[in-house]
């Protein structure tokens, strides 16, 4: 049962927290680049950015997954001192 | 005569008391502290079992769980390990896969017919001798004698307990290394947990020989468990750790009770496997490991046999040796393959007069039910036979790697490529002892030690320098194993599988281990290849000219051993939700129905059949008035200054602009443009809207809320109220009469209450909001209030209504009433694709708005154009004579263009009514459509104009 | 029109639990229904000045409690508060602050709904720390989970709150989760804490 680490509630078990979907680059949806984002999911050989939310809390938050290993490497709430860009993996 | 040694032997028995329990029917006492399996050796009573393809009478060859030759039934209890299961008073226990009695089997038959089942057997099976031989010849021979215990369709119940703990540090066996790993890990100030499946601490120091004297073990292992009773650890005793999962999530088993255990930092101390040497009849009654002998000697003062032979394989054969000469069993020689001695134990041998025939091997063992004698080959050819009814195998050891592969370890084989050896283990995890290779007990206490303080050091409770891992010299012995031309030397005992089997499934083409096992299904037996997967891997590596490191071995995955499902099972009580209303629909007689994990009322029947209840209930909405539980509806509070713009982004319809006091459908779709869910919003103020949901997507919807407010920023707070509010829809042309009589703040006249407009207020005395909405077309007041004041309100509605017809309707009704309506349910007159365009809802979708969630691809979709519709139909006939119902094919051409999603008889109407998905083209109401019914015949049915009842939706602005 | 007295509002669990006068004193482990209980509860902008502003202690972070004259202030965000009536103390102060936040102006927070949407079970006794690990996964040994700390995770199979609350004495922790599900939740503690005592208290 992998750990996944909230950034307000701390470590907890997986089974407490629902994925909401890769981070897209653009907020709003649009007719030139919908059928990229509808059918074509972000599947890097590396790291990928994706919201989480931690059911009990309602926290929503972001999480840096490497797809090889499913090591989470870091998480924090957007719009937090830790939401700056990292450097590309 | 009992086979019971005296006092110095049995560690684990109480010879003072004594304890009666029946194998097959018969009589055998015991000693608190047996096991089954040592109790009948003490009686005398070898065999326990008839082996599983050839029935061939098996005995005690681990003593340890790692084989299936010890299962047995016991009372409702299948697949018991005799060598693992305590002894209780009064215990029935009786022998698996046998016709008749265990030494007269009438299986036993099936030895001899043993070259007309090869390898591959099964798979054969489905190729003859007839095309369906597998079905109708094959697979009930199989079915009546396959299994092995037999299960109770009515077991006594038990109760299972489910826990989860926390520690710094698991320590998994509780052997030397893994008291030691403990130990240094609990001074070092960790808090430590320490698992052992046996009864008792102290794993080989409890039963093994290290060396001619034997003060040193016993001096170890009391120390050891002293310090551990001093150091504070936590111990399970008895308890199995049951398999490995990602960040150091472990079960362990423990009776009835399953512990799930959460470590930072896991020691695996789990030891090593003896493993058996391979000669013709090795699994005769009597053959068995060293450790098992030993096990039989000092955990239940058993003798093993009068007259052994031992095969060493092994040092470890050696040393076993001077145990069974301790114990007073007169040994006919040592079988050494190697023709030097290398082990420096030959002299003391020589002291004791036990013979030593260096250079051979045991061509094969001799016995019918029992061991009768053996007979050794030596390096010129030249046989010897040597009478005995005990031999005992020191076939080396495999390390116990179930657990570390399981965290991501590999096996890889040692320099000599003799067996095998974990290497890989990942972060977070520790191995020592005998499960890291050594067997030198100094060096294993002081892996342990090493382990323990590494597993301190990961937690910071130690300094992380550096600790050199013990390294041991000494070398390996390479066991031999020639197949015999007779065969019957077994690789695998649980699956029994020869030699040649192996060698066989290798000339057949499978030459890869993973194909190897599923062929032969070696190692798919109970015991899982702990005492097959080595000699499998050299056997393999031999015949493809292989190192035992490229060949491997198949991938060891959870469980590590057998566990009863009702430890995985969850026994706690099924999750239901209830409304606030539960208690007065059961007072009502109602017929209740599980939707979802919510509990519903479907009907009140009263003393009416359940049909005429439904339309009665219909009716006297149509007709006066009538009273629905909408508990379970979502509900959500949008509060914020940014409450409108949000509204807007998630839903088609236009919020932001929409007047306080008003109620506005809202519809949301997804980003693909399908339908998410339906409801309303009520604004009650500026900043603050009341938005309802449907009961199965309002989880989904509220997290997608949650996800765009964090992207938008948005000041706005959404919580979800579902519970929190209780929901009633009162519905009928008397309705307005029914809340008029009740006192109240809310003026419910058609003047100053239209429909879709929105009141907070005060009724009997409780805060409410009512919306003029509802799905039934009549005229309708959804009252929402504080769950606590939801059953008061209800009963004052009812009371007050009583004699104007007044009462609660159900799920049932509520469907036809709506149906008669055309209203839409979502997922079942929707799916995953569903547009507001095919359902006609068009106008549903705001065109001012520059942007919500789904607008960029429901316009893409528009301009592609609908693949299909929704519609109303009606069935022409009064009766529904073919069979229509939801699920039904809609038919054009005779291939399938849909089918019907909602369905039923409306008494309103007189007719049977549905709505189904159809082609475009047919759509229209005058168009006909075709639909298959389930019972064969096909049906035309007009398409009717939406909706089919007060076609001016007149009566529900009343 | 016939004139109703306000009719009672009904707490879960009323129907199966048997009502006690008072907190046990016998020193077993008990399972106390207090849904009864006045409790308040606070969310978004303005909660946390409102409720400082007014003089109600509040923990430094959340996830924490302080002590107030007859109630626990239980810290669930930046701006998310729940104040618990004290079981043991007598009439709270609780009813003025609430009416003193419905007359107050903005910005105050929001009402959260806490006496509806959750029910309120309590666990007390000397069995807790054997408990505690049969109902959740969550690290809950003393020295990670004592007096006074707050937890927001899944116990009994459902998203919970649990507050660890030592009252009289004893170990206890409140328990705040769906109030839907209380059925379920008194089924599943009479299941798994079977030496359990169970009943409840008046508001």
């Amino acid at each position: 049962m992998k750990i996944m680490t909230c950034p307000v509630n701390g470590p907890r078990n997986i089974s407490e927290f629902q994925w909401l979907g890769p981070v897209h680059a653009e907020d709003e949806a649009r007719d030139e680049t919908l059928v990229e984002r509808l059918f074509l999911a972000p599947n890097p050989m590396g790291v990928l950015r994706e919201w989480w939310r931690h059911t009990p809390s309602n926290t929503v938050f972001i999480a840096e997954r490497n797809l090889i290993s499913d090591e989470i490497l870091r998480t924090w709430l957007k719009g937090s001192d830790a939401d700056k860009p990292t450097s590309a993996a | 005569m009992s086979n019971r040694l005296g006092h110095g032997w049995g560690s684990r028995i109480d010879r003072n008391a004594a304890i009666g329990f029946t194998f097959e029917g018969r009589p055998v006492s015991a000693h608190p502290g047996d096991t089954i399996a040592s109790a009948l050796a003490a009686k005398g009573e070898w065999i326990l079992s008839r082996s599983f393809k050839y029935h061939r009478p098996r005995g005690i060859l681990t003593m340890a769980g790692q084989d299936a030759n010890t299962l047995v039934q016991i009372g409702d209890e299948a697949n018991v390990r005799a060598d693992l299961r305590q002894v209780a008073e009064g215990m029935a226990v009786t022998p698996l896969n046998v016709s008749g009695s265990l030494r007269r089997d009438r299986g036993r038959i099936i030895d001899h017919l043993g070259r007309f089942l090869p390898v591959g057997f099964y798979y054969r099976t489905f190729f003859g001798p007839r095309r369906n031989s597998w079905l109708k010849l094959w697979e009930p021979i199989i079915r009546a004698s396959a299994g092995l215990g037999t299960v109770s369709l009515d077991p006594a119940p038990r109760r299972y307990l489910k826990e989860t703990r926390h520690c710094d540090v698991l320590v998994v066996g509780a052997g030397p290394a893994g008291l030691a790993a403990a130990i240094a890990a609990a001074e070092a100030g960790a808090d430590v947990i320490l698992a052992e499946k046996e009864p008792e601490l102290g794993g080989a120091l409890t039963y093994a020989r290290f060396g001619v004297e034997t003060a040193d073990a016993a001096r170890h292992l009391d120390a050891l468990r002293r310090q551990a009773a001093a150091a504070g650890i936590a111990v399970l005793s008895g308890a199995t750790c049951n398999g490995h999962f990602a960040d150091n999530w472990l079960p362990v088993l423990q009776g009835d009770r399953l512990i799930r255990i959460r470590a930072a930092e896991l020691v695996l101390a789990t030891g090593a496997h003896e493993q058996p040497l391979i000669f013709r009849n090795n699994d005769l009654p009597g053959v068995m490991l060293s450790s098992a002998a030993q096990r039989l000697m000092r955990h239940y003062g058993v003798r093993p046999g009068r007259r052994a032979v031992v095969y060493a394989g092994d040092r470890d054969g050696y040393l076993a040796a001077l145990d069974l000469d301790d114990a007073g069993v007169r040994i006919a020689a040592v079988i050494d393959p190697e023709a030097e001695d290398r082990d420096g134990l030959a002299p003391e041998l020589a002291r004791r007069g036990v013979p030593v025939m260096r250079g051979c091997t045991i061509r094969q063992a001799r016995g019918g039910l029992h061991l009768k004698a053996v007979e050794v080959q030596d390096r010129q050819g030249g046989r010897t036979r040597l009478d005995c009814d005990l031999l005992v195998m020191a076939g080396g050891y495999t390390p116990g790697y179930q657990l570390a592969l399981h965290a991501g370890a590999r096996l890889s084989s040692d320099d000599g490529g003799t067996r095998f050896s974990i290497t890989g283990v990942p972060d977070h995890v520790h191995l020592a002892g005998a499960a890291a290779g050594l067997s030198d007990l100094a060096a294993v206490i002081e892996s342990g030690r090493i382990a323990g303080l590494r597993a301190a050091a990961g937690l910071g409770l130690a300094p992380a320098q550096e600790l050199p891992a013990p390294v041991q010299a000494g070398w390996r012995r390479a066991a031999p194993s020639p197949a015999h031309p007779k065969g019957r030397d077994f690789v695998d005992f649980d699956e029994d599988l020869q030699v040649k089997d192996i060698e066989n499934a290798i000339a057949d083409g499978y030459r890869e281990l993973e194909l190897v096992k599923r062929y032969s299904t070696v190692g798919m037996g109970p015991s899982q290849g702990r005492h097959s997967a080595l000699a499998t891997a050299r056997i393999v590596a031999r015949k493809t000219a292989r190192s035992l490191a490229e060949v491997g071995i198949t991938t060891a995955r959870p469980p590590f051993g057998p566990e009863r499902l009702g430890l995985l099972a969850d026994t706690t009580p099924e999750r239901h939700r209830r409304t606030p209303l539960h208690a007065a629909h059961l007072a009502a007689g109602a017929r209740m129905t599980p939707v979802g994990a919510w509990w519903r009322p479907l009907v009140y029947p009263g003393a009416d059949a359940p049909e005429d209840a439904i339309r009665r209930e219909i009716r006297m909405v149509r007709e006066a008035a009538g009273m629905l539980d909408v508990s379970t509806l979502g509900k959500l509070e949008i509060r914020g200054p940014d409450a409108g713009a949000f509204l807007d982004r998630i839903y088609t319809m236009a919020h932001a602009g929409q007047p306080v006091g008003r109620v506005r459908y809202c519809l949301a779709l997804n980003e693909m443009g399908s339908i998410l869910d339906d409801g309303v919003a009520f604004r009650l103020s500026d900043e603050h809207f009341y938005v309802t949901a449907t009961t199965g997507a309002v989880d989904r919807l509220f997290a997608e809320m949650m996800l765009q407010k964090t992207i938008m920023g948005a000041r706005v707070d959404i919580q979800n109220v579902t519970a929190a509010f209780g929901a009633m829809n009162l519905t009928g042309p008397r309705a307005r009469e029914v809340l008029e009589r009740l006192p109240g703040s809310i003026d419910f006249g058609r003047a100053g209450f239209a429909f879709l407009d929105g009141r907070e207020g005060e009724l009997a005395g409780c805060p409410v909001r009512v919306m003029r909405i509802g799905f039934t077309g009549e005229l309708s007041y959804e009252i929402h209030l504080p769950q606590s004041h939801a059953a008061g309100l209800w009963a004052a509605l009812l009371e007050a209504g009583a004699d104007l017809g007044l009462r609660p309707y159900g799920l049932e009704a509520s469907r036809i009433l709506r149906l008669e309506k055309g209203h839409i349910i979502i997922g079942q007159d929707t799916d995953a694709l569903s547009t507001p365009d095919e359902l006609g809802m068009g106008w549903a979708l705001s065109r001012k708005k520059p942007f919500y969630i789904g607008k960029p691809a429901v316009e893409r979709r528009r301009a592609l154009g609908d693949k299909r519709r929704l519609c109303g139909f009606a069935l022409p006939d009064e009766g529904n004579a073919a069979g229509v119902g939801e699920s039904a094919l809609v038919l054009q051409d005779g291939k399938p263009v849909g089918h019907v999603t909602s369905f039923g008889y409306s008494p309103t109407l007189g007719q049977w009514i549905g709505l189904a998905h159809v082609a475009p083209d047919q759509a229209e109401p005058g168009s006909r459509i075709t639909l298959r019914g389930f019972a064969g015949a096909e049906v035309e049915a007009p398409v009717v104009a939406l909706p089919f009842h007060d076609k001016d939706n007149a009566r529900q602005e009343m | 029109m016939t004139a109703l007295a306000a009719p009672a509002r009904i707490w879960p669990l009323a129907d199966r639990l048997p009502l006690l006068d008072a907190w046990p004193e016998d020193g077993r482990d008990w399972m106390l229904n207090l849904s009864a209980l006045p409790r308040f509860g606070l969310r978004g902008p303005g909660t946390a000045a409102w409720l400082s502003g007014r003089g109600c202690p509040l923990p430094d972070t959340i996830h924490r409690t302080a002590e107030a004259p007859g109630m626990t202030v239980v810290r669930l965000g930046g701006d998310e508060v729940i104040l618990l009536a004290d079981p043991l103390a007598g009439p709270t102060g609780l009813a003025a602050l609430r009416q003193d936040w419905q007359q107050a102006a903005g910005p105050k927070g929001f009402d959260a709904w806490r006496e509806e949407t959750w029910c309120w079970l309590a666990l007390t006794g000397p069995g807790l720390a054997d408990a505690l690990p049969l109902l959740t996964a969550v690290d809950t040994r003393p020295h990670v989970f004592g007096p006074g700390a707050v937890v927001q995770t899944r116990a009994l199979h459902m998203d919970a709150v649990l507050v660890r609350n030592d009252r009289n004495g004893q170990p206890g922790l409140d328990m705040l989760f769906d109030v839907a599900s209380s059925d379920y939740a008194a089924d599943f503690v009479a299941d798994v804490l079977a030496g359990f005592q169970m009943g409840r208290l008046a508001g």
